[in-house]
């Protein structure tokens, strides 16, 4: 099983969300289980239905990326190829620790933009609030990957 | 006249204990040990064990009996071992700095930090939501597929740790 939460930048309805994985992933939609965490929690219950292999929980945080997404994965995946195809297919911006610098800390991040490019950034750590806002250089780094061309099929 | 002498005898011991801190480190020890860029304590809000919330996202908690605070002063005045790598153990603990100019500090491992895997992380979140093993706990963490058993029973023992309970 492979398990991470990644973050995206903007809004994005479920249904479009499992598209996105379902495409990055080589499979069909109906592959993709999906939930948000507020339905979970209400009533408790398998991710999976019989034939599901990917499984998104979604809720959503303050921040700069405020919707989280949870991965749950059956088969193994290459991860870093299907999470450049999740933000190129939605054009959205994503923060993982799944690849990164520094596995132990707690504010460095893989940034994947639209773009397929993973950059290293760093959230701020001054806030006692957890929300994922990044470091004043980070965002500069952020504002300049979101305008870099995004080329079709790369 | 032998004053020479008897002064060089008198003064030796005096040099030696002005080199000896109260940590057994020596002034070219404090400054070797010394962060060379500014660090900041990591924010008990963040990373203390009765804090815990379902946003977080930390890698390890630090339990009640933990002064990060102290700590990261000790570590400002030389008094940490250096690792490399902006690490430095103080107190049998292991702190890193963040890569951020404001050079915050996180609790890597040692004593009185729990490290935690993300699945770990998570059941502890929930347990922690639901005030312990309560029944209401065990039900979301049965329906978590990426929660094993082994990660249950880690948090568990993490969350009886807590000072802190409503």
């Amino acid at each position: 099983m492979f398990a991470t939460t990644i973050y995206l930048d903007k809004p994005i309805p479920l249904h479009r969300l499992a598209e996105a994985f379902a495409a990055a992933a080589g499979a069909s939609v109906d592959r993709v289980a999906t939930i948000t965490r507020s339905d979970f929690e209400r009533s408790p219950h398998r991710w999976f239905a019989d034939g599901q292999t990917i499984g998104l929980q979604i809720w959503e945080e303050g921040g700069d990326f405020s919707l989280a997404v949870e991965l749950l994965s059956r088969d193994q995946i290459a991860f870093p190829d299907l999470l450049a195809g999740v933000t190129r297919t939605l054009g959205a911006t994503a923060l993982t620790d799944v690849f990164g610098v520094d596995p132990s800390s707690d504010s460095a991040w893989t940034m994947v933009t639209p773009d397929g490019a993973a950059t290293t950034v760093y959230t701020n750590t001054d806030d006692e609030e957890p929300d994922l806002v990044l470091s004043p250089e980070s965002r500069k780094i952020y504002t300049a990957r979101r305008q870099a061309p995004v080329i079709p099929g790369n | 006249m032998n004053a020479g002498i008897p002064i060089q005898l008198r003064q030796a011991p005096e040099v030696r204990i002005a080199l000896v801190t109260t940590r057994g480190r020596t002034p070219k020890e404090l400054e070797a040990n010394k962060p060379k860029q500014q660090i900041l304590a990591p924010l008990p809000a963040r990373h203390a064990l009765d804090a815990l919330t379902r946003k977080s996202r930390i890698k390890s908690v630090v339990l009640p009996s933990v002064n990060m605070v102290e700590d990261t002063d000790l570590i400002r005045r030389g008094y940490g071992a250096y690792l490399g790598n902006d690490r430095w153990r103080i107190n049998g603990r292991v702190y890193a700095r963040e890569g951020t100019p404001q050079g915050r500090l996180f609790p890597e491992r040692g004593d009185g930090i729990v490290t935690l895997t993300r699945s770990e992380l998570k059941a502890l979140i929930t347990l922690v939501k639901y005030n312990g093993s309560t029944e209401l706990a065990a039900q979301e963490l049965w329906y978590s597929d990426d929660i094993s058993h082994q990660d249950i029973e880690t948090a568990r023992k993490t969350c009886d740790l807590r000072t802190k309970k409503p």
